[in-house]
């Protein structure tokens, strides 16, 4: 479920494509080889303009939360207890994202996560989630 | 390098936090702006004809040229003008833009205004309001990066986006409600000294905080600020213009501003708050340490942010402000005196007023104005601004001498 869709443009397609088929693909700069997060056109550590998709497991680890006991908007007014997350991802961006298969007293930072593909009630659009897994 | 501290705030006035009224306040932002200015500029015993520079915050009348717009409106011919645009580190980011100006020799008085009031569309929908309550910090707009990685997450409005630091540092340090609840209740005991703050007449005890509703675990209604009308105005002037001030001049000695990243999530380090930086360059352009601080005028938009800034502003170790909060006193009466008008969280917090109410607490005590709160020695006072999610973050130091 989605209730605000995700203002894609053009240069950030492809990282919403890549999740339609359950694939993350995130920008690599070939400069100085950082991981970039969210798509840019110029690499934020270097300034090089040749980054690259690569893809990548999602396999992370969570890094804060919160839980939001009353909705963090009106728009949201519908989904209770509402678990908000940074993952940091194995190879070290962080992203915004929501915690599913899980109640929020089980939650631990620095637990490890794996992605769920949510495919929303936009037909379009895909949203990167992450629920627990302790084998990862 | 930095600032000479030859300009020094000499008047102030500010409006009593109300209630956003359900249709909208009825005075503009133009109508509040000329009558806190008029108010400040008496108060330092200056007229709107010495003014030479302006610096504002948002306002609803106008998306753009607003400095000019006001202008207008109050008849001042200007040398220096500008819109700070840092959210709750906007006020404290005013301060410092005047005083450089001035010592720049740009202008040599300046009104800072911070007027918060809320109206309402011709479709009787409440502007700034409206888009507040439902994006909060972010922007849904085309090509921003909260509208397309934040927001369809739900990372969005303030609440549940700082509790989100305050479980990291549970994490990293351990958490102590009580201790929380605790400097809130100091915070309400100003409020009580101070007829202007909100909660006036209002006191809580520690069980109170604790047991107001969750809003996002671990932080608690009272532990939040609300959000309220007023305005607030202060005059900034040079040297020459200070010393016929009627009252003593609170001179601006030391600033910093720091900023990294809009979204928290990408700050490399969330717990190091962009306030250690700025704090670091205000003490070092001042000359004096954190021990020298007769009153911290915090930023207090959450508990958390408080707890934060103590530690990175320098004013105890890292993962121990926990243990601050429970050994000191945070009263007008106590041994580390913050937020001696209540602070946001029980004087309230209208709009970017909010943060200059903080600015202004800091000159009353130095000026020696504070009334049934007046802190005995009161020469040098540490003042924070916080803007979006610990986003962007200023520190001034005021001195009296």
């Amino acid at each position: 479920m989605a209730v605000l869709r995700p203002r894609i443009n053009p240069s950030t397609r492809h990282f919403w494509d890549a999740l339609q088929t359950d694939h993350i693909e995130i920008q690599r700069c070939l400069t100085c080889q950082h991981w970039v997060f969210y798509p840019r056109l110029i690499c934020p550590h270097c300034g090089g303009r040749d980054l690259e998709w690569q893809r990548v497991s999602g396999r992370a680890s969570l890094y804060t939360f919160s839980v939001a006991d009353i909705p963090v908007s009106p728009d949201f007014a519908e989904e209770p207890l509402l678990t908000l997350a940074v993952a940091e991802l194995d190879e070290g961006m962080r992203l915004a994202t929501t915690l599913v298969q899980v109640k929020p007293e089980q939650v631990r930072i620095g637990m490890r996560l794996a992605p769920v593909f949510d495919h929303t009630t936009f037909p379009d659009i895909t949203l990167l989630r992450f629920s627990p897994s302790p084998d990862l | 390098m930095g600032l000479k501290g030859t300009a020094a705030l000499v008047g102030y006035a500010e409006n009593k936090p109300e209630k956003i009224p359900l249709g909208g306040s009825k005075e503009t932002n133009l109508e509040m702006s000329a009558d806190l200015a008029w108010r400040a500029l008496s108060d330092a015993g200056l007229s709107m004809w010495d003014v030479d520079g302006i610096v504002i915050s948002y306002i609803d009348e106008s998306e753009m040229f607003v400095p000019s717009t006001v202008s207008e409106y109050l008849g001042t011919c200007l040398d220096y003008a500008e819109r700070v645009d840092l959210g709750g580190a906007g006020s404290a980011g005013m301060i410092w833009r005047a005083a450089a100006a001035i010592e720049l020799g740009m202008a040599r008085v300046v009104l800072c205004l911070a007027p918060a009031a809320y109206h309402l569309t011709p479709d009787g929908i409440p502007n700034q309001l409206a888009a507040w309550l439902r994006f909060g910090a972010s922007s849904y707009n085309y090509g921003s990066p909260q509208a397309e990685f934040d927001i369809p997450y739900g990372h969005v409005g303030q609440n549940a986006l700082y509790a989100m630091f305050a479980q990291r540092y549970a994490h990293c340090h351990g958490y102590d409600p009580r201790a929380m609840s605790r400097m809130v209740v100091h915070l309400r005991q100003n409020a009580c000294a101070n007829p202007d703050a909100f909660f006036y007449g209002k006191p809580v005890t520690e069980d109170d905080v604790l047991k107001s509703p969750m809003i996002a675990r671990p932080l608690h209604l009272l532990e939040i600020v609300m959000p309220l009308t007023g305005g607030a105005a202060v005059v900034v002037a040079d040297a020459q213009v200070a010393r016929r001030s009627p009252h003593r001049p609170v001179w601006v000695t030391g600033c910093g501003e720091s900023l990294v990243t809009k979204s928290p999530h990408y700050a490399d380090d969330m717990l190091e708050t962009p306030i250690g930086p700025a704090s670091q360059k205000a003490f070092n352009m001042a000359g004096i340490q954190p021990t020298d601080i007769h009153a911290a005028q915090i930023y207090d938009c959450y508990s958390i942010t408080v707890l934060l800034t103590l530690e990175n502003a320098g004013f105890c170790p890292k993962g121990e402000g926990m243990r601050f909060l429970r050994e000191h006193n945070f009263t007008w009466k106590g041994d580390f005196p913050m937020n001696t008008n209540g602070g946001q969280l029980s004087f309230g917090q209208p709009g970017v007023a909010g943060g200059m109410s903080l600015v202004i607490e800091a000159a009353r005590q130095i000026m020696g104005r504070g009334e049934a709160r007046q802190i005995r020695r009161c020469d040098n006072v540490y003042v924070s601004g916080t803007g979006g999610i610990m986003s962007e973050q200023v520190a001034l130091i005021l001195q009296g001498n």
